[in-house]
């Protein structure tokens, strides 16, 4: 738990102008969305600070979620797994410790302030964010769901602009599978692309790669254990 | 004694290169052991193996008693490792490095830490991505000798360092020297030299040989043979008789394998016409660059590590 908290502590120090951009850019979303939730028919006339606000509201959701895809690369990368020459592979680090502190990092930085944001926006409602557990932890889920990728992409690079590059690839391989006739992509009992078992196997898969990479740090098994089962979630086998 | 590091035919190959062959290696504990060799000749890959930064193709590695498919996390905490390529968290100053580390080692001593800061002159309030090489070697060695570690490994330490930073590292290490092992690779063959007790001999992934500095010293003469006459180099010359050459009445040659009390006698009754058969003791450096040239000029005649391996040992 010491080392857990010493190389959260580090990354928190070294990522401190990230995570505040990052924090601010979510209190400004919150704040513009409750002013626009204010400005709605029911609660009086539609102004022009309120269209403006829409802008900046809709320029500052893409935005918060490229800070925080930042955050985590950055923080990630910080003890990449990949390479022969980084400075903490011969140094007593517990590989369980290294995970546990990157996944508390992006816990209190990513996920605590996305909770956040949810629930002060349930409340701007009126209602009571107690009444929506159950929503808001399946919101969180989502996210993970975006998150575990990045993490597994993130493990098998050596840098931030690979790491980039592999991501785009696998968006654009993606994509230009959805687009293919459901035949052709479908498995041989028609299950379709985005079946909800290709999703748990990727997500499954993503999580074993990830803690593969951490305790053995085997890349070319983990990046080929990947791209063999992306294969798979192309039409099962 | 027992082994700090003992290596069992270790090898490694990328693709159909052979970097490392057959690797069998023992460093004795409390020995500072210098791995020699000329570029690309397996040093570094070797040394990796050891640190378990990449995996063997074959064979087995033991460090401090570790199997070094398992030296992970606290292991480490018994072993210091340096590198000439090995990255360091830039974004932090000297300083903030320091006190990051000294929290995973449980052995760190401050005031060791104190002591090599004021030593090596250390700016803690600098990052470590603004100093110099030279700094950041200094630094890398604080963090790697202030927890008083049971082995050190350096790889290539001092490579494209100046003098004075050499020496005040080298006197850093021999500082700890008494209470740890140290297995370096190195091509600054004078400093090894002035300090190491052990050295090994890597060329192209095999190991030619690794004894006592004493020993090797003690076996390596340069031979010079003054005739009566001028005569041609002759026939079947023994293999341990490196780089023979003559210059009119002068035959010259290394001897590898020479002997204070057979090797005069031998060589008078060789060449009983000699008027003068002198041996000159060699620096480890003559002694490097001598192997180095007769395992060349073998390569591109007839190429045969096993008598390489033979012709030196």
């Amino acid at each position: 738990m010491k080392q857990i908290l010493h190389i959260f502590a580090k990354d928190t120090r070294r990522f401190l102008p990230e995570i505040l951009i990052t924090l601010g850019m979510a209190i400004a979303w919150i704040s513009i969305y409750r002013h626009i939730w204010l400005s709605f028919p029911w609660h009086g006339p539609i102004t022009a600070w309120s269209v403006q606000d829409g802008w900046v509201f809709v320029y500052l959701s893409p935005l918060i979620l490229l800070g925080w895809w930042l955050l985590i690369s950055r923080v990630l990368l910080a003890e990449r797994l990949v390479g022969d020459t980084q400075f903490w592979i011969t140094r007593p680090y517990e590989w369980k410790s290294l995970l546990a502190a990157k996944a508390l990092f992006i816990a209190v930085y990513v996920y605590l302030p996305i909770l956040a944001v949810h629930c002060i926006g349930i409340a701007v409602e009126g209602f009571h964010p107690q009444l929506y557990i159950p929503g808001l932890l399946y919101q969180l889920l989502l996210v993970t769901a975006v998150v575990l990728p990045l993490v597994a992409i993130a493990s098998i690079s050596s840098n931030f602009v690979r790491m980039t590059l592999t991501l785009l690839g696998a968006v654009f391989c993606l994509s230009i599978a959805a687009k293919l006739p459901a035949s052709l992509i479908a498995d041989k009992i028609g299950r379709p692309i985005n079946s909800e078992i290709g999703f748990v196997i990727l997500f499954l898969l993503c999580g074993v790669v990830v803690i593969m990479q951490y305790a053995l740090r085997r890349t070319w098994r983990s990046r080929l254990l990947l791209l063999g089962r992306v294969e798979d979630w192309r039409g099962f086998p | 004694m027992k082994p700090a590091i003992r290596t069992e035919a270790l090898s490694k190959k990328f693709g159909r290169t052979i970097a490392v062959d057959s690797l069998n290696l023992a460093v004795p504990e409390g020995a500072i052991y210098a791995l020699v060799g000329p570029n690309g000749a397996g040093k570094t890959t070797a040394i990796k193996m050891l640190m378990n930064i990449i995996h063997p193709s074959a064979g087995a590695t033991e460090v401090l008693g570790i199997d070094s498919h398992r030296l992970t996390g606290k292991a480490f905490n018994r072993i210091g490792y340096v590198s000439e390529n090995q990255e360091l968290p830039e974004g932090m100053t000297a300083g903030e490095m320091l006190s990051y580390f000294r929290a995973f080692y449980p052995t760190w001593d401050l005031a060791l830490e104190r002591q090599l800061v004021r030593q090596f002159d250390l700016p803690l309030d600098r990052k470590l991505r603004h100093l110099s090489r030279g700094m950041k070697m200094k630094a890398a060695f604080a963090s790697s000798l202030a927890y008083r570690p049971s082995l050190i490994v350096l790889d290539e330490p001092f490579s494209g360092l100046d003098p004075l930073v050499r020496d005040e590292l080298i006197e850093g290490l021999i500082e700890l020297a008494s209470e740890t092992t140290i297995l370096l690779s190195s091509h600054d063959l004078a400093e090894i030299e002035s300090f190491s007790s052990h050295v090994g001999y890597l060329e192209q992934g095999r190991l030619l040989f690794s004894e006592e500095m004493s020993v090797l010293a003690g076996r390596f003469r340069e031979v010079t043979v003054t005739l009566s006459s001028p005569s041609p180099l002759p026939a079947k010359l023994p293999a341990t008789w490196l780089q023979p050459q003559t210059a009119d009445c002068v035959l010259r040659f290394v001897h590898s394998s020479f002997n204070e009390q057979s090797s005069p006698r031998e060589l008078a009754e060789r060449f009983p016409s000699a008027r003068d058969i002198a041996f000159d003791p060699m620096s480890l450096r003559s002694i490097f660059l001598a192997i180095a040239k007769s395992g060349r000029s073998r390569t591109t005649s007839a190429p045969d590590s096993v008598n390489a391996k033979e012709a030196v040992a």
